[in-house]
């Protein structure tokens, strides 16, 4: 019944009752000091402030009622009081008429009001708004604005500013001093910021483009945009992918459950997150990586690059400085290595290619394939190990897993000591090679293709003696497996 | 062309395949179970569907619904998909019905008295909407806090309490575009946050 009752309402309504909107504007100008505050305090309508060269306040306020008739709506605009009241500067209110709850009185009226002011540009600016959007121009002085629930814009201000919002959008373009911003569930969109910039954000998406002299940025369940900036960055976050390009200074990044990208950072980076890829592309200095569940990927870092990893693979390539590596469950791989590298890791296969430094690879259940290093020291079980073209001292502890090396010494000592168990130890030497040989294994042969002069006892699992001139030492140690020393080296 | 189990979706949006589907149908349980589900799902929706002003989003609906049909899983195992996925199918419906005519153009203040009263209603309704798949989400999110939930509790709680001090300030000035597009802009983040939070869990 009641239902029959509101939808008869609704449609007696629709047809018979109607609206009258009236409107009445406001306009008052006053003097202020220079260096004065301006302070607005509003709700229900825009406010759009423009500075000026001058010392005059001038406000312009539109006043709309919507009412069931035009005498309530008159009545109640008239009654909507806009207060300019000399403070330390001015201080603009608006102060509206209580209204009864009964759906024959105050309910049945809306408003707002709409400002537009024009204030001197040395002149600080306050303003807390609420349900419309807010808009300042060319201000010189510093400005504190609050608002929610209305977009909020800022442009080409001066001095140090901060601007808070709320379940709504906040820009801010070309500010030529500090600029703090503070939202929630609103996007933030800043740019051309001369002087340090620092953005707490939850909720929304985060988008800064050159903000010269650093930037911190607070967010989280949002991703993060970071460009054409300078100065220290500090990018926190979580749940939100974060991405920063044409970085000029030091990186931190810290985020969670989310993919972090670095493309041209020209100081020294931090990247850390979890359950997200990290990918890095061109960095200035040294770059350190600390991630879980994490795929990392990234070539081309001019410094150091330190790797901190758990069940995701590592591929690194173009690094200028040492490279380290301790991953859990995940494979590594690494090119163009200008020092040394060191790898520590289980159950994912090593390659390394191209390093110009020594090898040191830690590993467990998994393969280790080295080309082109100055020198290898490898720990493993349970998967092979391929060494070709190692051009310092070979050291190989092998556990079920066969190891094959080639020497690239060039004429060189290279020590050579390798021990496995349960598959084959096959070395390969130039044909000057000169070492002293200790090799033994057992339920295996040992077969070489140099001349050796015995020095001590001979057996097929075991011998002793020197290949040319004896100058180095070489020791295989093999158990259930065969030794072989073949020619094919450099 | 032999009709099987796989062609019956594109029967379905191919009405000249139709004849053959129903032949099929004949002799396949599986997909007659399938079809009927379908038709259900079609005839309750149709129910609930009217026109509006964004005609690309019933065919969305539709591919919502296709999408979180799953043939190889048996009915019993499916119902809170179907459950989810209705009431997504009703909060999506009413979110047009709400929110679009709460835009009204730019340089207008305020609704008319036929306007508010639509908005109103719609709103009453997806009100409700929002409300059943709060109870669906609320098992989700009393379940022990991993990171994820507690951002979204954190959010649903923000939310709500910006939904309820905007209805306050709306009992004052229920004519106010402004206010009242605030309002539904809440309830469809409120909406999308619960739908991606029951999606996400239906997912893992």
């Amino acid at each position: 019944m009641s239902r029959r009752i509101s939808a008869l309402f609704v449609v007696l309504c629709a047809t018979a009752c109607a609206r009258e909107e009236y409107t009445r504007t406001f306009d008052k100008s006053v003097n202020v000091q220079s260096g004065a505050p301006v302070s607005i305090e509003h709700k229900f309508g825009s406010i759009t402030v423009r500075a000026h060269a001058g010392s005059a306040v001038t406000i312009h306020a539109e006043i709309r009622v919507s009412a069931s008739d035009a005498q309530r709506a008159q009545d109640f605009a008239n009654r909507v009081e806009i207060l300019v009241e000399p403070s330390s500067g001015v201080s603009i209110r608006t102060r509206y008429p209580e209204t009864s709850s009964s759906f024959f009185g105050g309910r049945n009226i809306s408003y707002s009001v709409h400002y537009e002011v024009t204030m001197p540009e040395s002149s600080p600016l306050s303003v807390r708004n609420a349900f419309g959007a807010v808009e300042a121009t060319g201000l010189k002085a510093g400005s504190d604005i609050t608002n929610s629930h209305g977009n909020l814009t800022f442009r080409d201000g001066r001095g140090s500013s901060r601007l808070q919002n709320s379940f709504a959008r906040i820009e801010a373009v070309n500010n030529q001093g500090d600029l703090t911003i503070e939202t929630n569930n609103g996007g933030v969109q800043a740019s051309d910021i001369t002087g340090r910039l620092v953005v707490r954000d939850r909720f929304a998406n985060v988008t800064v483009a050159r903000a010269a002299k650093g930037v911190s940025i607070n967010n989280s369940n949002g991703a993060v945009d970071l460009s054409d900036s300078g100065g220290s960055g500090e990018v926190r976050n979580s749940f939100g992918n974060v991405t920063v390009r044409n970085f000029r200074g030091d990186l931190i990044v810290n985020t969670t459950n989310a993919t972090v990208e670095a493309e041209h950072i020209q100081g020294p980076a931090e990247l850390n997150t979890t359950f997200g890829a990290v990918r890095f592309t061109d960095i200035g200095q040294r770059l350190s990586i600390r991630t879980n569940n994490s795929r990392v990927e990234g070539t081309d870092v001019r410094g150091p690059l330190s790797v901190i990893d758990s069940f995701g693979p590592v591929v690194a390539s173009g690094i200028q400085g040492e490279v380290r590596v301790e991953s859990g469950n995940g494979g590594v791989t690494l090119e163009r290595i200008a020092g040394a590298a060191s790898v520590r890791t289980s159950f994912g296969t090593v390659q390394a290619a191209d390093i110009n430094g020594a090898l040191t690879v830690q590993n467990n259940n998994g393969a280790v394939k080295a080309v082109n290093v100055k020198g290898a020291n490898v720990t493993t079980s349970f998967g092979g190990v391929l060494l070709d073209g190692v051009a310092g001292p070979i050291q190989v502890q092998n556990q079920n897993g066969a190891v094959e090396a080639t020497s690239s010494s060039h004429g060189a000592c290279q020590p050579i000591i390798i021990r496995t168990s349960f598959s084959t130890v096959r070395v390969h030497l130039p044909a000057e090679a000169s070492y002293r040989v200790t090799a033994n294994t057992s339920f295996g042969k040992i077969r070489t293709d140099f001349p050796l002069s015995v020095s001590g006892s001979i057996s097929s699992d075991s011998l002793e003696g020197t290949i040319g001139g004896g100058k180095c030492e070489m020791r295989l140690t093999d158990n259930n497996g065969s030794i072989e020393i073949l020619r094919g080296g450099a | 062309m032999k009709f099987e189990c796989g062609d019956l979706e594109h029967a379905l949006r191919v009405a000249e395949l139709m004849p053959e589907a129903r032949e099929h149908l004949k002799h396949c349980p599986q997909c007659r179970r399938e079809y009927h589900l379908w038709n259900e799902i079609s005839s309750s929706a149709r129910a609930l569907h009217e026109d509006w002003d964004t005609p690309a989003l019933w065919p969305g609906i539709r591919a919502a619904i296709e999408a979180e049909r799953k043939p190889e899983r048996p009915f019993w195992k499916r119902w809170p998909v179907l459950a989810i996925a209705a009431l997504v199918v009703i909060a999506a419906i009413l979110t047009p019905l709400y929110w679009p005519r709460a835009h009204t153009p730019a340089d207008r203040d305020f609704l008319t008295e036929r306007a508010l009263a639509d908005v109103e209603k719609s709103e009453a309704a997806y009100r409700q909407s929002i409300e059943n798949l709060s109870q669906l989400a609320d098992a989700k999110l009393k379940q022990p806090a991993s990171p994820y939930i507690v951002n979204e509790r954190e959010k649903l709680l923000a939310l709500d309490a910006a939904i309820a001090d905007t209805r306050a300030n709306v009992r004052q000035n229920r004519f106010n575009v402004h206010l009242q597009t605030t309002l539904a802009d809440l309830y469809r983040e409120k909406q999308q946050t619960l739908q991606e939070l029951l999606t996400r869990e239906q997912k893992n």
